[in-house]
């Protein structure tokens, strides 16, 4: 079994009432790349103080492989940290800020010296050693508070946003280093994020946390892909998913979501529904323009009027009306249409999503 | 006096700076009045091109509405498909300055495309496009031609082509797409109508023709058993004229010997006329039966045929002390009114034999009554005399059946015939106890008529 750690029934309530997180069961496979996503007071943060040892856990239980770490400190858990903020000397050189966690644990100094160099070697710094961290750029003194933490041969490394204070162009630079250090030292991370587009392009595992409670929990594609509630859905994807209320309908015997404006032909399987009202969700890229698409298959087109365009790079986003629906399209096609014209959209309605109404749950 | 000279001048001067002075604010005022002003004049005239830029929206959506509008009546005016392609192709030419619009279709099983307008030759290139748009349902646009397929959910109808001088916009082929997307409906409905047309008269030469056939076999059928009823009859009007004639026979022997003797004494002679009467009759029958007479249709009271008949019958009913009861509701009927007659004196001839034949003098009556159905007018004719047993009631209407001594068994058979000619009918009624009831049916004239 490994080094798994497994979190059985964790909870954390601060006083009556007020959770942190609430009865958490799942299990975080040894070496993963794992990600917990949520928007903010979801409890994540709360989970990652649990698991390093910085909080008391109400009620449940850690174990770390068969070992239970629960009432362990957080020195006892072979944990390292990674903060928001750097939390780097800046008095200190680069080398000496590596070399300090193993300083205080009183290492030998050639010990000391390999392992600095090993870690400088790993994360691409060696030649900012003998820097000083006012002299280093946002992503170099991220670096050098990753090895900070990585120097210390812990087992589990937590993550607490470390991208966040960093601009866009280095986010996203930094996500490819930080899942490149994660092949390279194959120790189990959990990180947790609020921005789920890292959560998607680094995680092997996604817990999605909502008011402390794990919505979903999965692969990524999984995630994006079979949303298991109306949360899930919106909350991945951007622009987010377009969400459609509509009523089931029965038209000699083939089953029709009606839109308002019109109708699009979903699966027989919804026939129980029939005249009652659904969520569909479809993704923007899921959406296309008639004009640039080969023969629609019967039941899956709606005309819109165009409101507004936003270029995006490559990718063009509509922003369409249907009359009863504000639905955007992403289409990497430059159109030249104007505001007020009305334009007809193909739906690829086996990448649609159904929602109970009141539940939000997904329905298949 | 120079002092004075200077004091003036000094008071000329500040006299003219206090001057200047209000004169610069004066100034500085209706230079920021001026701003002001320019400023409103600037802010009215955005809010002018602001109300320009909206009228031009509008009065193109208004443009764009009627257009549309102008389609909807045009398609659903017509259900020809050829009508229909014509406003088609004009509306769009009108509307987008198209040189060319041409209408490929492609109809179910068909090798090769039909362009409307008929008899043009296209370009290899066009061919192909049309054909690729066809077949993959996309929109091409290539510079100044462009085609758009010409589709529903269910079905492809064809390709429009359009072909511009200068370039085919976007926009253009945005509304067009629209456009063609509500053209299909009409083509569509124009198609089916076409279809069901060309089925309806398949189906109504197929009925026409089927009903020609029954009818010939009806008639063959008839004639064959008239033939095989002549047959039969001609046994019968043998029997039944030997009889009248031997009997005949002796009489006009005794006539010619007593008309020596007793040349007063004409007796038989009446006898004879009377027995040569039914010979008559029943040669008159067998006529009518071989080949009924056709009915005269026309409109009468359905009163006026029993004022006639009772005209007829009342010396021989009041004879035979036979009391008769008549209760008609008067309103327009349609048939041939003599042969009508035919069918009540026969009637009363039959229910006149019975009532004399089994009633007592007091208890001998006739009633009739009319009245309107829904479609038909109901003449019930009762009796009360001995009815009709059981066992022949399925057989009265039969030709040549008779129960009567003397009759000839063609009366009801006839009467059965000319009624069913007038699209009318005779039924006997399930008798409630004594007598018989027949039911005459004919149909309604005036406003109830069909």
């Amino acid at each position: 079994m490994g080094r798994d750690i497994v979190v059985e029934g964790l909870t954390k309530s601060f006083s009556k009432g007020v959770y942190g997180v609430k009865n958490l069961n799942f299990k975080i496979k040894e070496g993963e790349f794992f990600v917990v996503v949520g928007p903010s007071g979801s409890g994540k943060t709360t989970f990652l103080r649990l698991i390093a040892g910085l909080e008391r856990p109400t009620s449940g239980k850690i174990l770390f492989g068969d070992e239970d770490i629960t009432h362990k400190n957080p020195r006892e858990r072979k944990v390292a940290i990674v903060f928001q903020e750097y939390a780097i000397y800046p008095h200190l050189s680069v080398y000496e800020n590596i070399a300090f966690p193993l300083r205080i644990r009183k290492y030998s100094k050639d010990y000391i010296d390999r392992k600095v160099r090993e870690v400088a070697k790993i994360l691409e710094i060696e030649n900012l050693l003998f820097r000083k961290p006012d002299t280093l750029s946002g992503g170099q003194r991220q670096r050098v508070a990753l090895g900070r933490a990585i120097v210390k041969d812990a087992e589990i490394f937590l993550f607490d946003e470390p991208l966040s204070n960093l601009d866009a162009k280095l986010r996203i630079s930094m996500r490819i280093e930080l899942k490149e250090l994660h092949k390279r030292i194959k120790k189990t991370f959990i990180y947790v994020t609020h921005d789920q587009s890292e959560a998607m392009s680094m995680a092997d595992t996604i817990c999605v946390l909502k008011d402390g409670e794990v919505v979903q929990f999965g692969r990524p594609d999984e995630i994006y892909n079979r949303p298991k509630n109306l949360f899930t859905a919106k909350f991945f994807g951007v622009p987010q998913m377009n969400i459609l209320k509509g009523k089931v309908k029965n038209r000699d015997g083939e089953i029709y979501f009606d839109e308002g404006s019109g109708s699009l032909l979903i699966d027989g399987k919804f026939k129980k529904y029939e005249n009652e009202e659904i969520l569909l969700g479809i993704r923007p890229e899921h959406i296309y323009d008639r004009l640039y698409t080969s023969r629609p298959e019967k039941g899956t087109t709606l005309i819109a009027t165009f409101e507004m365009m936003e270029i995006l790079g490559k990718d063009f986003y509509l922003y369409l009306n249907t009359g009863y629906h504000n639905i955007v399209v992403r289409t990497t096609y430059k159109s030249e249409i104007k505001p007020g014209q009305d334009i007809m959209i193909v739906f690829d309605m086996k990448k649609a999503h159904f929602f109970n109404i009141k539940t939000g749950e997904r329905i298949d | 006096m120079i002092n004075i000279l200077l004091l003036i001048c000094i008071l000329v001067i500040i006299y003219l700076i206090y001057v200047k002075g209000l004169l610069c604010k004066r100034i500085r005022e209706m230079e920021i009045e001026k701003e002001n002003l320019t400023e409103r004049i600037n802010q009215r005239e955005d809010e002018m091109k602001e109300l320009i830029r909206e009228k031009n929206l509008l009065e193109g959506t208004l443009k764009e509405f009627k257009f549309f509008r102008k389609i909807s009546f045009i398609l659903a005016s017509s259900i020809e498909m050829k009508r229909i392609l014509n406003m088609i192709i004009n509306e769009v030419k009108d509307r987008f300055g198209y040189d060319e619009v041409v209408i490929f279709l492609k109809e179910g099983g068909r090798e090769s495309f039909l362009p409307f307008p008929e008899n043009k030759v296209f370009e290899e290139r066009v061919v192909k496009k049309v054909e690729e748009s066809y077949n993959t349902g996309k929109v091409n646009i290539d510079s100044e031609l462009a085609f758009i397929p010409l589709e529903s959910e269910t079905e492809v109808l064809g390709v429009v082509f359009v072909k511009k001088r200068g370039e085919v916009k976007e926009e253009e082929i945005r509304k067009l797409m629209l456009y063609t997307s509500h053209a299909v409906l009409a083509l569509k409905n124009a198609r089916k109508y076409e279809l069901e047309r060309n089925f309806r008269k398949l189906l109504e030469e197929e009925v026409r023709i089927a009903t020609e056939k029954l009818r010939r076999a009806q008639e063959e059928l008839i004639k064959s058993e008239r033939l095989a009823a002549v047959g039969e009859m001609a046994s019968i009007v043998a029997h039944e004229i030997r009889n009248p004639m031997s009997f005949i026979k002796i009489c006009i022997e005794r006539v010619a010997k007593y008309m020596k003797e007793h040349p007063r004494d004409y007796k038989y002679v009446d006898m004879l006329f009377e027995e040569i009467q039914k010979i008559d009759r029943i040669s008159e029958n067998m006529l009518i039966f071989a080949k009924p007479p056709k009915p005269k249709i026309e409109e009468f009271f359905s009163k006026e045929v029993m004022e006639k008949a009772k005209l007829l019958v009342n010396k021989t009913l009041r004879k035979n002390n036979i009391k008769l009861k008549i209760e008609i509701e008067n309103v327009k009927v349609k048939g041939d009114l003599s042969q009508l007659l035919q069918v009540f004196l026969n009637l009363f001839q039959n229910s006149i034999y019975f009532l004399k034949e089994y009633n007592e003098e007091e208890d001998r009556i006739i009633e009739i009554i009319g009245n309107k159905g829904e479609s038909f007018f109901e003449y019930i004719f009762t009796d009360n005399g001995p009815g009709i047993p059981d066992e022949i009631r399925g057989k009265i209407f039969e030709p040549f059946f008779t129960t009567k001594a003397q009759g000839t068994g063609l009366g009801l058979s006839i009467s059965k015939r000319l009624l069913n000619e007038m699209k009318g009918d005779i039924l006997l009624n399930q008798g409630s106890g004594k007598g018989a009831t027949f039911k005459i049916l004919l149909p309604l004239g005036g406003k109830d008529g069909c």
